[in-house]
């Protein structure tokens, strides 16, 4: 795009565009949400600077639709449409990337709200928002199971988070299935990798290398940006 | 007693039966019926603790609970369990389906809505709210994500009429919808006109694999 761009010599008022950078990362975080059942950090310097980024380039289109409806007769020569028309389709793909990030975690934390509120580590890994929605949303869903459902119960089944209260574990909260295989590649070097559960076999895993593996064994390098799902 | 728990999967069969975008009519019978086994195994459990109970006070030696009496407790206890999980089941789908109506079209439509019993209704009702709070600008991410389902490909998309709409405000003015008319219209504002079946997306194909949606 800026190349575009560049031979219409308008770079200059780009100033700060949405680089690349941020599409990449914003499009790897959400291409890790969809491929796995585990609930990931949320991304909070990253949405910031883009929602702020989006925002800004928005404003930026709106001066130019305004300049080009007002422009004087000897200015005419400046067609506006172009970049109108590029900013706003770069604006669209990354209205869409943190639509659709947001939309990937919010089913994930729905689907496991049960064991997020139970669990306080994975709670760290939501933004405040997603947080109060998954306390309302299991809420909601309490409220309406209890009712239709647990409330006609004998007493020692009423339990949502037991199968009934004689046993021990809380064996029906859903957790996301870890240990399901996924495609993986390296972004860096990740040095030896253990790839078995004993820890016993290694494997240098190099950037640029695709693996397909069970995901508990690489969440550390997906969760700390060395590798990405794909 | 008919086949233990058979109840509870008939109502998941005929959830099933329908397609996963509509609900099922919500079966009381069904579920109060099902509620009735679930009492039925719990009576007798409850009647053999009590046997047992009784013939300790009567002074018998603590015996050994024979094989019998421990199956029976054993198929009571498990089959409650099973009729517990089922109904949670048809619950949880049914509240899946109602949530996946609030994010394709925005509000519950009448013919859903009298299949609901008054307690998936008012779940329906607080999801909504809910979902609307994350999306608000107050208090969550001040977007719709129920819009930009698909990764965008132009600007503008043509669709065609399905109705007659007749005048509808868009972003750039006025446009009239009539049956068979095309437009070509901005593709964030086409969504919702083409999830309530005012107008269709036009598929072209400029002959290089490019445009199709």
């Amino acid at each position: 795009m800026a190349d575009v761009l560049g031979s219409l010599g308008q770079t200059q008022d780009l100033g700060d565009d949405l680089d690349q950078d941020d599409f990449q990362l914003l499009s790897n975080a959400l291409r890790n949400e969809r491929n796995t059942q585990d609930i990931l950090a949320y991304k909070h310097e990253l949405v910031e600077r883009v929602q702020q980024r989006l925002e800004e380039q928005m404003a930026r289109v709106e001066t130019w639709k305004e300049a080009g409806k007002s422009s004087r007769p000897e200015e005419a020569d400046v067609d506006w449409s172009v970049p109108i028309l590029c900013c706003t389709l770069n604006n669209n793909r990354f209205r869409y990337l943190l639509k659709a990030y947001w939309r990937a975690r919010l089913s994930k934390i729905e689907r496991y709200a049960t064991l997020i509120l139970d669990n306080e580590e994975l709670q760290r890994n939501c933004s405040p928002k997603e947080l109060n929605h998954c306390l309302q949303y299991f809420v909601a869903v309490g409220k309406c199971l209890k009712e239709v459902v647990l409330a006609r119960l004998p007493e020692e089944f009423q339990t949502l988070v037991q199968e009934s209260q004689l046993t021990e574990a809380r064996d029906m909260i859903p957790a996301p299935r870890l240990d399901r295989c996924v495609f993986v590649r390296l972004l860096q070097d990740a040095g030896h990798v253990a790839v078995d559960a004993e820890g016993q076999q290694l494997v240098d895993m190099k950037a640029g290398d695709i693996y397909i593996i069970q995901y508990k064994l690489v969440q550390r390098l997906v969760q700390q940006d060395i590798a990405v799902l794909i | 007693m008919s086949a233990l728990a058979a109840r509870a999967r008939d109502l998941l069969k005929e959830l099933k039966s329908y397609s996963s975008d509509t609900l099922s009519p919500y079966n009381e019978e069904l579920v109060r019926l099902t509620f009735s086994e679930i009492d039925e195994h719990n009576a007798q459990t409850e009647a053999i603790v009590s046997e047992m109970r009784r013939r300790q006070q009567e002074g018998e030696e603590p015996q050994q609970v024979d094989e019998v009496t421990a199956t029976t407790m054993c198929l009571h206890y498990e089959c409650i369990k099973r009729n517990k999980r089922l109904l949670l089941i048809y619950m949880n789908e049914r509240m899946q389906r109602l949530r996946d109506m609030r994010w394709t079209q925005r509000a519950l439509p009448e013919t859903q809505k009298a299949r609901c019993c008054q307690s998936e209704i008012q779940f329906y009702n607080d999801y909504s709210r809910v979902l609307s709070t994350y999306m608000s600008r107050a208090e969550g991410v001040g977007m719709d994500l129920t819009l930009d389902t698909k990764p965008p490909k132009d600007m503008a998309v043509t669709v065609r009429g399905l109705k007659d709409a007749g005048e509808v405000v868009l972003s750039y003015g006025r446009a009239t919808i009539l049956t068979g008319t095309t437009i070509s219209i901005p593709a964030e504002e086409a969504e919702p006109l083409i999830r309530d079946g005012t107008v269709e997306l036009v598929e072209w194909d400029d002959g290089y694999g490019r445009n199709k949606q």
